[in-house]
């Protein structure tokens, strides 16, 4: 497994080049750290425990400005962030897209949103803001920690959670599916389509691929 | 052939909408029906006038899909370089014309949660067809529509009607001045802005919208910049071995069609990127608003561009 982490702009992890003969397509997402945008007029930042980090970063630039800031944090807060800007925390990723549809309603343009957690969660907790009419150049994600993937099923629809080995057996429909690296942003998952639908007899060899 | 096919139209009726624009009803002439398109699309209208053609973009302003028929509005020009004198003076009903397939440059973004739309004068045109497709759709909406006088407003009345509060009129000659920075630190998240109309209101709304943080995404202007005059220069046509002069009153595009070198266009007003040409020689001065700086000393888009130096050599 290498260790180059795929937030890298530019950078191909090659965390699937066994399995997928598709490694580099382009719906496949590419993170950038997170960087306060300067020309916002108020900034939400939403994110978990692995983001903290660049949660941080941005605060610290957004320090003294006197832009509206808040954010919102599933689970636990950190005591780091305590007093730092409007602060919120929830308990599950449902009430968690609540309270951003919610802010997201009655927010004005020039809003910035600012996504920091697992690959999962940043596409997951970003999927209200597609629906409120925002656009990606309006929204930064940074994947921090773990890499597993959110994987639909195209044989019966089914969002696997977590993935981490490749190929994966659907609970819903039992194909086994190779996780692409084609990624839909409607769904906030990877494709996963049969492995072995030239020759039903072969499987290929399971491996831990996105831990 | 690399243009596209051009269509023969009928033209049905000419009714004066204001004191200084026609509105003009194109049938199709050699079809059963003419290409559908989409909210925003214009037409290229071909005036042929002597040794030389003009050819003018026009908005569509009928339904989306309407295919019986297209209506275009043509203001005329003061300080006109042919084209839209040409349409007032010389053109009638019976006439057949020869129009480009609609093209858009200008659609209504569908994602938005928000439309609001901005028109100067004769820009209220895309909007025409804009509004017919918005009325159907839930997602709100609503026209800012700036103009001279009452008298001079196309279509006032009957957008009055069919948008109700949703219409929000500037007369200057009233005293009623749009202000864009204000209309825009307004809006909700999720909102897309659509400006027609002169360059300073163009300017003035893309101006506003950056400086209140709006993405670039959220912002879409459409300008048919005719071409402005200029000093006039020589171009040599490196491949097919010609020179053309270009007046100071003619486009680069229009003098190398009228000396029968043949360049793809669509919009020609320097926004579509159809007629890039390569700039082999010689230093263009820019008026597109389509080339990336980085290639702005080899490439040159000759519907509006022309020349900052005596001769330019290209790659025709």
């Amino acid at each position: 497994m290498s260790a180059v982490p795929a937030s890298v702009p530019g950078m191909t992890s090659t965390d699937t080049q066994d399995i997928s003969q598709l490694a580099g397509v382009k719906s496949r997402p590419v993170h950038a750290p997170l960087r306060a945008d300067p020309v916002a007029r108020n900034h939400l930042l939403v994110a978990e425990a692995p983001g903290l980090e660049a949660v941080t970063r941005v605060l610290d630039a957004l320090d003294g400005r006197g832009v509206p800031t808040e954010v919102l944090w599933l689970g636990v807060a950190p005591q780091a962030l305590a007093g730092r800007a409007a602060l919120s925390a929830f308990d599950d990723m449902a009430a968690l897209a609540e309270a951003l549809r919610e802010r997201l309603a009655t927010s004005g343009m020039g809003t910035r949103l600012y996504l920091a957690g697992r690959e999962a969660f940043v596409w997951e907790a970003g999927l209200p803001a597609r629906a409120a009419g925002l656009r990606e150049d309006e929204i930064q994600r940074e994947a921090c920690g773990s890499r597993a993937r959110r994987v639909f099923c195209v044989h019966c629809r089914h969002l696997l959670e977590a993935v981490t080995v490749n190929p994966v057996v659907c609970p819903n429909c039992g194909v086994v599916l190779e996780v692409r690296d084609h990624f839909s942003r409607a769904l906030a998952a990877y494709l996963g389509v049969c492995a072995n639908a030239e020759s039903p007899c072969e499987l290929p060899e399971t491996q831990e691929t996105f831990a | 052939m690399k243009f596209p096919q051009t269509l023969s139209v009928r033209v049905a009726r000419v009714e004066a909408v204001t004191p200084v624009i026609k509105r003009f009803t194109l049938v199709p002439a050699a079809s059963e029906v003419l290409p559908g398109f989409s909210a925003g699309s214009h037409v290229l209208v071909h005036m042929p006038d002597g040794a030389r053609t003009y050819r003018n973009a026009y908005s569509l302003l009928s339904a989306p899909g309407e295919r019986g028929a297209y209506q275009i509005a043509v203001r005329r020009q003061e300080r006109s370089r042919g084209g839209s004198v040409y349409m007032h003076e010389r053109v009638s009903a019976g006439d057949v014309l020869q129009i480009n397939p609609p093209a858009n440059l200008f659609s209504l973004d569908r994602l938005a949660a928000r439309h609001v739309l901005v028109a100067g004068g004769i820009g209220i045109t895309p909007f025409m067809s804009y509004l017919k497709e918005l009325a159907g759709q839930s997602v709100p909406y609503e026209l800012h529509y700036a103009y001279r006088a009452r008298t001079h407003a196309a279509f006032r009345d009957e957008l009055a009607a069919q948008l109700g509060e949703r219409l929000h009129e500037y007369d200057a000659a009233a005293g009623e001045r749009l202000n864009p920075r204000a209309l825009l630190a307004a809006q909700p998240l999720g909102t897309h802005v659509y400006v027609c109309g002169p360059e300073s209101l163009i300017e003035a709304v893309a101006d506003g919208a950056r400086g209140l943080g709006w993405p670039e995404s959220h912002v879409h202007y459409e300008q048919f910049a005719a071409p402005q005059p200029g000093r006039p220069f020589r171009v040599s046509c490196a491949r097919s071995e010609r020179e053309v002069e270009v007046s100071g009153e003619m486009s680069l595009l229009d003098a190398l069609e009228a000396a029968g070198v043949e360049v793809p266009s669509m919009c020609r007003g320097g926004v579509c990127g159809q007629c890039e040409t390569d700039l082999l020689e010689g230093e263009a001065e820019r008026r597109d608003s389509y080339l990336p700086a980085a290639l702005r000393s080899r490439k040159i888009m000759p519907c509006v561009s022309r020349a900052n130096c005596e001769r330019l050599v290209l790659d025709l």
